[in-house]
């Protein structure tokens, strides 16, 4: 049995109000665009300088986490974008790698009860320490060093 | 859209793919989606063996896929076994296709989890720190039932999967 070292929380609301200006995104790969779909959580990463690079932009781009530049990332932020005063703040510690992807979880897979999770994870690693967020699909957060944290048992068939 | 995944499966002597299959019944055949009831496995014979791969149809945005997981939840009957290449050690690289077999498999040679893997166990490039910088595939997954004269008919399994997509 694998013991998860987490912390249950929801996420805290606090000021920020601006709803996203574009309806549709695209992300070009090879010099061919791709669709992408807005998701139920998604990031904004505020430079040292105050300036901010938003993972869905106003202007319709879709930016890959490899886009940040970490060495002057001071605040990385996930938010819904239908409500953004819902998010979560992660300070960025100085020479700290920010990290985000997401986790798909595919249950009774082929029959008609498959069910398909999705799991939003983000954190850092700086200095050999890693802290990761895992956002389940009921919004709950879960909190630990390891992004090898075995999920499936939170989430419902 | 998110990346974009099916389960494909491969059958015959000539590696005959279908993409998107429907579901992943076990039977006396070696047979796409087929219904169980047509092709019941006699206890104390074995399945024909499966031959799938989790296939990226679209990236969606993604930079890379990895982090693959497969395991199977509920009890079979009887003695019955669920055997798999699937592994999160001494993983054995992708496997070769061969024509699906019903004897003793080759290549799933191990149980599959019954419950979450505690890190990837089915590769990609034949590697399980492997990943997709695009469209493609994983290695085949290939899996077998192995049952036994006194196994009860009718007892089934589901499967889960996971994968992780950086974006």
């Amino acid at each position: 049995m694998q013991v998860i070292p987490q912390v249950l929380l929801r996420p805290c609301i606090i000021n920020m109000t601006k709803l996203l200006e574009a309806t549709n995104w695209y992300f070009v790969r090879d010099g061919i665009p791709e669709n992408v779909q807005i998701e139920r959580w998604i990031w904004k990463v505020i430079y040292t300088d105050g300036t901010e690079l938003q993972q869905f932009d106003n202007e319709g781009i879709f930016h890959q986490i490899g886009e940040v530049q970490h060495h002057k990332a001071a605040l990385f932020i996930l938010f819904k974008p239908e409500n953004p005063e819902i998010k979560i703040e992660l300070i960025v510690p100085q020479g700290a790698t920010l990290t985000h992807f997401y986790r798909n979880i595919v249950l009774n897979a082929l029959t008609p009860w498959e069910k398909k999770h999705r799991i939003y994870v983000f954190g850092y690693e700086v200095n050999g320490h890693s802290h990761y967020n895992f956002i389940l699909p009921d919004d709950r957060l879960i909190q630990s060093t390891s992004k090898e944290l075995q999920l499936s048992m939170q989430v419902t068939n | 859209m998110a990346a974009t995944v099916e389960i494909d499966e491969a059958n015959g002597a000539g590696e005959t793919l279908t993409h998107g299959i429907t579901n992943s019944n076990w039977g006396s055949s070696d047979t796409v989606n087929l219904t169980a009831a047509d092709y019941p496995i006699t206890p104390g014979n074995n399945s024909y063996e499966k031959w799938q791969k989790i296939h990226v149809t679209a990236m969606g945005g993604a930079t890379k896929i990895n982090n693959l997981k497969v395991w199977r939840v509920t009890a079979l009957g009887g003695s019955a076994v669920h055997l798999t290449n699937a592994r999160t050690a001494s993983y054995g690289g992708a496997p070769t296709y061969a024509t699906p077999t019903a004897s003793d498999s080759a290549v799933a040679t191990q149980t599959m989890p019954t419950s979450e893997p505690a890190s990837a166990n089915l590769g990609i490039a034949g590697s399980l720190t492997g990943s997709l910088t695009g469209t493609g595939s994983s290695d085949y997954l290939v899996h077998q039932i192995q049952t036994d004269a006194g196994d009860t008919a009718g007892a089934s399994t589901t499967m889960h999967y996971q994968y992780d997509e950086i974006a």
